[in-house]
């Protein structure tokens, strides 16, 4: 049985990666795939899907991902586990997303390894 | 030859730190092999053509990067990116070469945070088109180190001085 993901992130090239380190490694299959270029896409489109994890980037335009952790836990949209996707993993920034709930943190550059290993942790 | 006589970055410090973030980011996020070639130091930024992502470093340090590529090239590694066949540099171009940017210049970033405490960094900026110039607004020497993938060159140009 495979899962679905939704991944944030305001580049479209970003999404592509993610994607396509998800399917490479991941042992189940990828079913659906979710895009969302902020975290207020996001919310909108959690508002009617229903996903098993999201890959969310930190640094992004209107909603970033800090944001979108504060909007999920005020909101019942989902209790998806969120892994943040993040070139810079300041260690306050890393605290702080920890506190909002994120289940995992992958520093670009990654590996499909890397990107594997967070998402069954984040859904063991 | 260093950067500044009162710093502790030489030139070669910095051009080995590209070139380790580079290799690292087109090796596992492009799937592509790169190898870099040589290393220069110029008192200012030339004249570009092609496509080029800026990024800058600000904090108790100030500096900035340029990821530098002609037309095909950008088109290969947005290809590569977006796993699909790109023949002509679009926005999805610009999108990928931003991300590569950003790839390389926060690895560049964190790396050089050991020697210069924390510094931020800017939103890359994607330029595309001939014979232009480009002031980051760094007054110090720019260490250009060259890659080739294939044959083909392409370069990340960098400075970082004391503030």
């Amino acid at each position: 049985m495979g899962i679905n993901v939704m991944i944030v992130d305001d580049s479209s090239v970003m999404r592509k990666i993610v994607e396509r380190s998800l399917r490479q490694a991941y042992k189940d299959p990828i079913d659906e795939v979710l895009e969302a270029g902020d975290g207020g896409e996001a919310i909108e489109k959690l508002q009617a899907a229903s996903v098993n994890v999201i890959f969310s980037d930190i640094n992004m335009p209107n909603v970033n991902g800090i944001e979108f952790l504060k909007k999920l836990q005020d909101s019942p949209q989902s209790d998806a586990p969120v892994i943040m996707i993040t070139t810079e993993g300041g260690e306050q920034t890393v605290l702080e997303a920890i506190q909002l709930g994120a289940k995992g943190f992958i520093r670009k550059p990654f590996t499909p390894v890397q990107m594997e290993a967070a998402l069954t942790k984040a859904l063991a | 030859m260093a950067l500044q006589t009162d710093t502790e970055i030489t030139s070669e410090q910095l051009a080995e730190i590209v070139q380790v973030s580079a290799i690292q980011v087109f090796e596992m996020m492009v799937g592509l092999p790169i190898t870099s070639t040589k290393w220069t130091v110029h008192d200012d930024l030339r004249a570009f053509d092609g496509v080029v992502g800026m990024i800058t470093f600000t904090g108790d340090w100030i500096g900035a990067g340029l990821f530098c590529c002609d037309e095909e090239l950008a088109c290969l590694f947005g290809s590569k990116m977006l796993m699909v066949e790109v023949a002509q540099v679009d926005a999805d171009v610009l999108d990928g070469v931003g991300e590569l940017s950003n790839m390389i210049l926060g690895s560049v970033k964190e790396a050089l945070e050991k020697r210069t405490g924390p510094l931020a960094l800017g939103i890359p900026t994607v330029v595309y088109g001939k014979n232009f110039m480009a002031r980051p607004g760094v007054h110090s020497a720019w260490i250009e180190t060259s890659f080739e993938h294939e044959g083909r060159e392409f370069a990340v140009w960098t400075s970082i001085q004391a503030v």
